[in-house]
């Protein structure tokens, strides 16, 4: 981390990207020792976690060190569900850790959520919904469920679902979670309001952050960087950084790409000062054209959001809007 | 070189594909010493990448070797290579009319199958001497005895001498060798005659124009002498004369028995046919040599560059393949779906793939090609008849009297027990039963007459899935017949695509036309609105379904590291927009002008 030579105040810190939780007490200390000069006064500081790993020590260590926020990673709250899945919790440790926050005063945690499971009805996705709701969270992210070849899924012959199914399922997750107030205000992630993730806003506000460990990935000055991925040359202390240098129309198309994925949407008016140009001019017929099918929407007379649909669909609306912007 | 008759051996090889005819003949070049082994690569008479690639020679070659055999004399060795597919059987009848003899090459492993009897028919007609080789005799499920007991009874060739090689190993070789020497005769022709050369390849050179492959068949030619084309009637002054030994080798003058290759500065592959006769203007034959063909191509289909602006690139690398492949042919046309383009024409489909695939790789252009087709015979009320090679130009039915479509007579080699779903496939596809005969205790010949569309209509794949594979083909061209025939159209969005319409059989034209719009269901993306997809016959819907509308195409998770990933994603997007054709406001990939050709019955949903 100093190797970075942090001179800013951060905002957030946010440890997760792997499950720090699992790291056993002593290691954890160390950690937030190591952690602790640059969270100082953050706003948000979350950690990731698994509920089995997640014990009242560690919770009451993650508080004395000013963590702010956690993230479980709950998946699913059907037994039978968990257990195909491979994990180790069941809903009842679920229960357990968050009545442990809550004696802690740890109030502001999300749920994870695996959506289009194989063998999860309607009706089941309903039940879970209802099974996180009554754990009084303040955020929930959905995530559908990715089948890739050399998982267990992916042997077993599991496909993903059909994208209108995957739809309903997102539909009935969102129409669920607006009658309890929450706001879906990124594509996967509903939350109360004061309570949006502000360490992910800032991805998808296309502003800077710095990342360390392996595979981290930081966006600073005009590079996205990212270390290297192998565990044994990470342990060797070799730091190879891949980097992207942004050049010519990337950084646009970045903040384009990013800010729609958002509730806030893409305000023309900062985007003309940053770029000379107004981006709903220079393409009105395309946006009109999402609008009339349901997709964008334009608030304010200048800030271009996506609807449901259009957040639903948002690599098919990015790359019809700046396909010319793309290398 | 001298010239003496008597050591010249002009021979091919005939084999199925796969066989190792290709692997054979590079044994042989290598055996007798015409090519250094540095410069050996795996097959060297199949000179085109994409041959080698699908392991399949499409051009022909020839090459001059000189071989010393065991009596001590140097024999001159003409071999002359032949396209292994039934598309090209006109172009191996060519070049096997310039030979004496051929090897037979059959798989130790696989024995006859029906294209190996079409060919050594194609020897018997040109009255060839046959060697029977068994090849692949390293392989441990060779069965030398049951290959020779097949060549026996199903070919008739007495296999007594029939020689057993590896082409692989080298194995044998060297007596196939010497069997050339003492079965296959020298060429007969005479000097003293006027010149009748026959011309059995051709390929374009930017300097020297056409070069042509020729087998002196009697006379002699020289450089200087003023030259007729028999068929295509031109005159021409020959600028050079050589062997390829493969490298070229000038000569001054080719003899009677000679195999060579003649420029005269042919600016047109057209002009110089497979199976056209070359003489003396001064001193001309009396008449040509037998079995010329004019060009006939089989199938068409329309040419589109993807993106409109690559028209010109897309005519000047049609007009170079054309160079060297006076099979193809090409005459603009105009689509409303797609634009500017050309209508081609081709020997077979195998034919029209390889040409797309020429287009694609060596001259880097991406292609719409439309739904094949082949030529129709319309007859008009008025009395007249036209040929039409492009569905979408049919007129209107309350003009025309009839239409007439090619059929062609189809010949299956199989396993006998494979009769049954055989003979079902072929009356499923309109065929007339002509025959059926043993070929030996196990397999059987059975003769159809059918539609040449029908064909067309990925026939040979469910003959190979009905079979298990062990099914071969072979067809020619018999007949126009008439038949009951409508165009079927293909509505995108409400509009009729011409691209995507098609001839149809009327009694099968709603299936055809339900699997087209299923398939093509399948193929085109979806868009921000529902696009319906309608099967039309004279105006008339006769079946419909609906691509809906984008719902869910979203990167679940983005954070930290997923950002530059998504970017690239986004990327290899674009890159697969730019290979479909806007039609309208709808992206249209390749696939789906395909989609006529390769329905699927199975499919069962909506």
């Amino acid at each position: 981390m100093a190797s970075f030579h942090i001179t800013e105040k951060l905002k957030t810190i946010y440890v997760g990207g792997g499950t720090p939780s699992c790291l056993k007490k002593a290691q954890l200390e160390r950690l937030l020792k190591i952690l602790q000069p640059f969270s100082l006064g953050v706003k948000e500081y979350t950690f990731e976690a698994n509920p089995e790993s997640l014990d009242k020590d560690k919770i009451e260590l993650l508080r004395k060190f000013g963590v702010n926020r956690i993230s479980l990673g709950v998946q699913s709250t059907n037994d039978e569900i968990l257990k195909s899945l491979n994990r180790k919790h069941n809903f009842d440790t679920v229960k357990e850790v968050v009545k442990n926050l809550n004696d802690f005063g740890l109030v502001n945690y999300s749920f994870d959520l695996i959506l289009d499971l194989p063998g999860v009805s309607d009706e089941m996705l309903k039940e879970d919904i209802n099974n996180l709701l009554a754990l009084k969270p303040k955020h929930i992210s959905c995530y559908s469920l990715e089948v890739h070849e050399n998982t267990v899924f992916g042997k077993r012959g599991v496909k993903e679902v059909d994208e209108d199914t995957s739809y309903h399922h997102y539909e009935i997750v969102n129409e669920i979670l607006e009658k309890h107030h929450f706001i879906h205000y990124e594509v996967s992630n509903w939350g109360k309001r004061g309570y949006f993730s502000r360490h992910n806003l800032v991805y998808w506000d296309n502003c800077h952050y710095f990342a360390a460990g392996i595979s981290a990935s930081s966006y600073i000055g005009k590079v996205r960087s990212k270390n290297i991925s192998s565990l044994s040359e990470y342990n060797a202390g070799i730091f190879k950084y891949e980097e992207e240098k942004l050049v010519a129309n990337d950084e646009m198309v970045y903040e384009i790409m990013m800010k729609l994925r958002t509730y806030k949407g893409l305000d023309d008016l900062k985007f003309s000062k940053k770029y000379g140009f107004s981006f709903i001019d220079s393409r009105i017929d395309r946006i009109n054209e999402f609008m009339k099918n349901g997709y964008l929407e334009i608030k304010d007379d200048h800030v271009l959001v996506t609807t449901f649909l259009g957040s639903m669909s948002l690599n098919y609306v990015i790359l019809n809007l700046i396909e010319e912007y793309l290398k | 070189m001298d010239y003496d008759k008597s050591k010249i051996r002009n021979f091919s090889i005939v084999a199925h594909i796969d066989h190792g005819k290709s692997t054979l003949a590079d044994r042989i070049l290598e055996q007798t010493g015409a090519v250094a082994p540095r410069d050996m690569k795996e097959q060297l008479l199949d000179t085109m990448d994409l041959e080698r690639e699908r392991g399949i020679t499409i051009k022909l070659n020839a090459v001059t070797l000189s071989y010393k055999a065991d009596d001590g004399e140097t024999y001159i060795f003409n071999l002359i290579d032949t396209p292994g597919h039934v598309d090209f059987s006109y172009e191996v009848s060519r070049s096997l009319a310039a030979c004496e003899g051929a090897l037979l090459v059959v798989d130790a492993t696989q024995g006859v199958e029906a294209q190996t009897l079409a060919n050594v028919y194609l020897c018997v007609d040109n009255n060839l001497e046959i060697i029977p080789v068994i090849n692949k005799i390293d392989l441990p499920s060779a069965d030398v005895d049951r290959v020779k007991k097949d060549i026996e009874t199903r070919v008739g060739i007495d296999c007594t001498n029939a020689l057993e090689v590896s082409a692989k190993t080298g194995q044998n070789v060297h007596q196939l060798l010497e069997a050339i020497v003492h079965d296959i005769p020298a060429p007969g022709g005479e000097e003293s005659k006027p010149l009748k050369a026959l011309v059995f390849d051709s390929y374009y050179d930017a300097y020297r124009g056409a070069v042509i492959l020729i087998r002196i068949m009697d006379g002699s030619v020289s450089v200087g002498d003023e030259i007729y084309l028999m068929g295509s009637k031109k005159v021409y002054k020959v600028t050079e004369l050589g062997i390829r030994t493969p490298d070229e080798v000038k000569q001054e003058t080719l003899y009677a028995g000679e195999v060579g290759y003649l420029c005269a500065q042919i600016k047109d592959v057209k002009d110089v046919r497979p199976g056209e006769t070359v003489t003396l203007l001064s001193n001309q034959a009396t008449e040509p040599l037998p079995g010329y063909k004019p060009l006939t191509p089989m199938v068409y289909c329309g040419l589109y560059p993807v993106d409109s602006k690559d028209y010109q690139a897309l005519k000047d690398a049609l007009e170079k393949l054309a160079l060297n492949d006076a099979s193809l042919t090409y005459a603009p046309e105009t689509s409303q779906a797609l634009g500017f383009g050309f209508r081609c024409g081709f020997l077979g489909l195998l034919h029209m793939d390889i040409i797309q695939e020429r287009l694609e790789r060596e001259y880097n252009l991406d292609l719409i090609l439309s739904a094949p087709s082949v030529i129709y015979h319309v007859l008009l009320t008025n009395g007249e008849m036209m040929e039409l090679d492009n569905p979408c130009l049919l007129p209107d039915m309350s003009r025309v009297k009839e239409i007439e479509e090619p059929y062609v007579k189809a010949s299956i080699m199989t396993p006998s027990e494979y009769i049954g779903p055989i003979m079902e496939l072929c009356q499923d596809r309109r065929g007339i039963y002509l025959d059926l005969e043993y070929f030996d205790d196990t397999r059987m010949i059975i003769t159809y007459e059918l539609p040449l569309a029908e064909i067309i209509y990925n026939f040979f794949d469910k003959l190979k899935s009905c079979t298990k594979g062990y099914a071969s083909l072979d067809y020619e061209y018999s007949s126009y017949k008439k038949g009951d025939l409508v165009k079927l159209d293909i509505l995108l969005n409400g509009q009729v695509v011409d691209a995507l319409s098609s001839i149809v059989y009327r009694p099968d034209s709603y299936n055809r036309g339900l699997g087209i719009i299923r398939k093509i269901k399948k193929v085109i993306p979806r868009h921000q609105f529902e696009i319906p997809v309608q099967a039309a016959i004279g105006g008339k819907i006769i079946a419909r379904v609906d691509i809906k509308a984008v719902r869910k195409d979203v990167l679940a998770k983005c954070y930290g590291g997923d950002i530059t990933r998504k970017k690239k994603l986004l990327e290899k997007q674009k890159e697969g927009k730019k290979r479909m054709k806007k039609i309208g406001s709808i992206e249209v990939p390749q696939e789906a002008f395909m989609s006529i050709l390769s329905i699927d019955d199975q499919d069962d949903e909506d």
